[in-house]
């Protein structure tokens, strides 16, 4: 099987993680959990900004292959300026990170929809966090004709049947596993869409990988489907050297 | 088997057994959010279909009368290990003052009371009623959830309350309530069916504590608190 690839990590400070969020912390969790890739970026760019933020994903990365840059924006400081923009594949990032509740605005809010405008031309995966029930719904306004992957974080029980019916709706979107931990919602996703959708990530260092890894073990999917979420998808959908 | 799906007693066994767990306490929902007498009675019958199932009797502070009635029908019986105080809300504190019968029922069973504890508002009222009712034990289920250093900070102004693991899935929580109170008053917990328990395992393994001290939460200190082995023994 292909090393594993985990969708969702991060490094630097973040206030409601005690646990030290070093890219050390992190590539020691991978290599205990056998995850071979992590896509990761840097919590700088969620609290303070973008563009140093990015910058320093792109530094940690560069010194370690195992790990993907991942950028991030932040819709309330987007004023149409799309320079920033055209030169993320160039620069190795492989996918586009969304935090509203972070940094508190709307899933439906004009300088967002403005920022997928300008990114449609890059055709990178985006991956966007929800919280709340309805977020999803509001969602599907904004990313249904979004011309790259879409990736929902977040989801959990709660949010499960919304899920769902939006990727019934669109077949590019897909669901990331790091808090679909109930019993029964991996099995649910892979029965009803297919688990050729699922994503695992784990928002590892400050949430444990354990966690995630051993909720898929216990989900009662098949080894190929296991082998589809823990790294096919990934590689298929992230545009990822096999 | 999903969260909110109705699940029954083998199930739950099997899913238990699936990932290493011998024991569980269970509650019910039917209890908690429907009706306390008929829930309760439902869970005592659930409880001789699995081996290694107990119970937490589950007290509505809206229904005082049911609850009471429960407590008295069942609360004696070896299978149930403690009561939980929930009520209309789980999200916000309960009122001391509505909880002050029904905690004054459970005294002469001296079980555990399990209190739920997702936010800080939560933890402080359930501080005050550790305080004032220093003759009972008291569990905080989820551990205070994302605001777990108040449950923390809590377990040490009151010797007699201790931390169930379920709740925010932070790395850096389980090794800072043992730094600050100790590994012998934190009890493992999953929160199932919301949580897999196998994710809550994973939370163990991820987390920076030595092998003494998982022992301690999966086994010793429930072992202890619930006289599991006095309850078997008995039958």
């Amino acid at each position: 099987m292909d090393a594993i690839v985990d969708i969702n990590t991060l490094f630097g400070p973040m206030p409601f993680a005690s646990t030290d969020m070093s890219v050390d912390t992190l590539l020691a969790l991978m290599q205990k959990h056998n995850v071979g890739r992590a896509c990761v970026l840097s919590t700088l760019g969620v609290l303070l900004d973008a563009t140093g933020g990015n910058g320093a994903t792109r530094a940690a990365t560069a010194e370690h292959p195992t790990l993907l840059p991942v950028a991030t924006f932040n819709p309330t400081t987007f004023f149409g300026d799309s320079t920033p923009l055209q030169n993320l594949r160039a620069d190795g990032f492989c996918m586009v990170r969304f935090f509203p509740r972070e940094q508190n605005w709307p899933l439906a809010f004009a300088p967002f929809t403005a920022l997928l405008e300008a990114l449609k031309p890059t055709s990178l995966p985006v991956m966007v966090g929800v919280s709340a029930i309805g977020e999803i719904t509001a969602l599907q306004e904004v990313l249904g004709s979004y011309p790259a992957p879409v990736v929902l974080s977040g989801v959990g029980a709660t949010l499960l049947a919304e899920a769902i019916a939006a990727l019934q709706r669109f077949e590019h979107w897909h669901l990331e596993t790091s808090q679909l931990l109930g019993p029964g919602c991996l099995a649910q996703v892979a029965a009803t869409v297919g688990a050729g959708r699922l994503l695992f990530g784990t928002g590892a260092p400050a949430y444990p990988i354990a966690a995630a890894l051993h909720t898929l073990h216990y989900a009662g999917l098949s080894d190929a489907e296991r082998r589809q979420v823990l790294a096919d998808n990934a590689t298929r959908i992230l545009s990822l050297a096999g | 088997m999903l969260p909110g799906i109705n699940q029954n007693a083998g199930q739950v066994v099997q899913s238990m057994q699936a990932r290493g767990i011998d024991r569980t306490i269970l509650m019910s929902a039917r209890a908690a959010q429907a009706d306390p007498l008929s829930g309760n009675r439902i869970l005592r019958v659930m409880l001789d279909q699995g081996p290694g199932l107990y119970g937490c009797l589950v007290a509505h502070l809206n229904r005082v009368d049911a609850s009471l009635q429960s407590i008295r029908d069942l609360l004696g019986n070896r299978r149930f290990l403690g009561v939980l105080l929930t009520s209309t809300h789980p999200n916000e504190p309960l009122h001391p003052l509505v909880a002050d019968e029904t905690l004054n029922a459970c005294r002469r069973y001296q079980k555990p009371i399990f209190l739920l504890t997702p936010n800080a508002a939560c933890v402080e009222t359930a501080l005050h009623l550790a305080k004032t009712y220093s003759m009972h034990k008291f569990v905080f289920l989820g551990m205070g959830g994302a605001d777990w250093r108040t449950a923390i900070a809590a377990a040490q102004q009151s010797v007699n309350i201790f931390l169930e693991t379920s709740g925010a899935l932070d790395r850096a929580r389980l090794p800072a309530a043992v730094e600050a109170i100790g590994g012998h008053r934190v009890l493992f917990g999953s929160g199932f069916p919301q949580l897999d328990p196998a994710a809550a395992l994973g939370l163990l393994e991820d987390a920076d504590l030595s092998a003494i001290e998982r022992r301690r939460i999966l086994h010793d200190n429930a072992a202890k608190l619930f006289n599991i082995e006095e309850v078997e023994e008995a039958g």
